[in-house]
């Protein structure tokens, strides 16, 4: 799922991605060059949802737009993912074309934009 | 063992202990007096001979035919629980483990196929951009739209590979499900199975290592409406 996921980002012009095989790894290399989150949520190890948790808790981490791509799409589940501080969600199965507008959304309503 | 066989034993079972109830009720009907006056006095002294009282024209022998078909009866359902408790323990370590195994041979081949694919899309995909580059300048215009067409194609085949990520998860959950009947069978079993009876225990069931990575709900069907409850969900003000 991550290679068509990291397809998809190539295809759509974001070329530079930093891969994870679950949370923990994620927040392992997670750091001030990355600008843009992007996660799963069913995952081994630490889940997409603890590591948002985890990722929102550190200060650095507060405001890096996240992602979400899973095929949870209880209410229930998205609540729980907006309480844990995800910025915008997409239900799989889903195509370039939403993941690029999910992207640009995010960018352009949530971060601010640089002057 | 058939699921006929199984149904047979749970119907003999039914059966058995029904005429076991109505041989119990005949009794309390014949003996309404002993069976509700719980005085130490009555059921010591006078039990036998209130019983034999109440018992009218059934008499002693009556209640003695009664109770050895009721111990008749109790064989019968204590022979059935026991062919029951086998076929539960064969059942858990049979066939639910069978069923495991082509689960994950499934999720394998799956996984491996869509591997494959999407090695062979990639190489696809870098051939095109060779021929890109190497096009010659007549129809070029043209050239490069089917080329672009083709890419494109070739791009959405990979999104299709989407399913093995998803079927994965349902292939995952199904498991878990087996392993949770799988887990009670073995109990049942070993309830209805004690060592005193000389039997085999059944085998312990297997257990689900590592975190579980799977959404019990994962379905390809109705994406867009899902979305759309994420998307209206999504767009309400944040606290």
């Amino acid at each position: 799922m991550r290679r068509i996921l990291v397809n998809s980002l190539q295809r759509i012009g974001f070329t530079d991605c930093v891969e994870a095989e679950d949370g923990l790894q994620a927040l392992e290399k997670f750091g001030p060059s990355i600008s843009f989150v992007i996660t799963d949520w069913n995952m081994p190890v630490m889940s997409g949802i603890d590591f948002a948790r985890t990722l929102r808790s550190y200060a650095s981490g507060k405001t890096v737009p996240i992602l979400m791509v899973t095929t949870r799409s209880s209410r229930e589940d998205i609540v729980t993912a907006v309480e844990a501080g995800v910025n915008s969600y997409i239900v799989k199965p889903f195509t370039p074309q939403l993941l690029k507008q999910k992207i640009d959304h995010v960018l352009s309503t949530i971060v601010a934009p640089a002057t | 063992m058939t699921a006929r066989h199984a149904n047979e034993l749970l119907y003999d079972t039914e059966a058995a202990l029904r005429l076991v109830d109505s041989a119990i009720e005949d009794i309390r009907e014949a003996s309404p007096r002993a069976s509700t006056d719980t005085s130490s006095e009555s059921l010591h002294a006078g039990h036998l001979r209130d019983l034999l009282q109440a018992a009218g024209p059934l008499g002693l022998l009556g209640i003695s035919q009664i109770l050895a078909r009721g111990h008749g009866e109790i064989i019968s359902v204590l022979r059935s629980l026991r062919e029951s408790r086998d076929v539960l323990a064969r059942t858990s370590s049979d066939r639910v483990q069978a069923t495991h195994a082509k689960l994950r041979e499934v999720t394998n081949a799956t996984e491996s196929a869509a591997s494959d694919i999407l090695d062979g899309l990639d190489r696809a995909v870098a051939l095109v951009d060779q021929m890109d580059a190497k096009a010659s300048d007549r129809d070029a215009a043209s050239s490069a739209d089917l080329r672009g067409k083709l890419r494109d194609e070739l791009f959405s085949l990979m999104g299709c590979m989407q399913f093995q990520d998803i079927t994965t998860q349902q292939l995952n959950y199904a498991s878990s499900v087996l392993t949770e009947i799988e887990t009670r069978l073995a109990e049942l079993a070993s309830i209805l199975g004690p060592a005193a009876l000389g039997a085999a225990s059944a085998p312990a069931p297997a257990t689900q290592s590592g975190s579980v990575t799977f959404d019990p709900a994962a379905s390809v069907e109705n994406a867009e409406n899902r979305q759309a409850v994420a998307d209206q969900i999504f767009g309400r003000p944040r606290r």
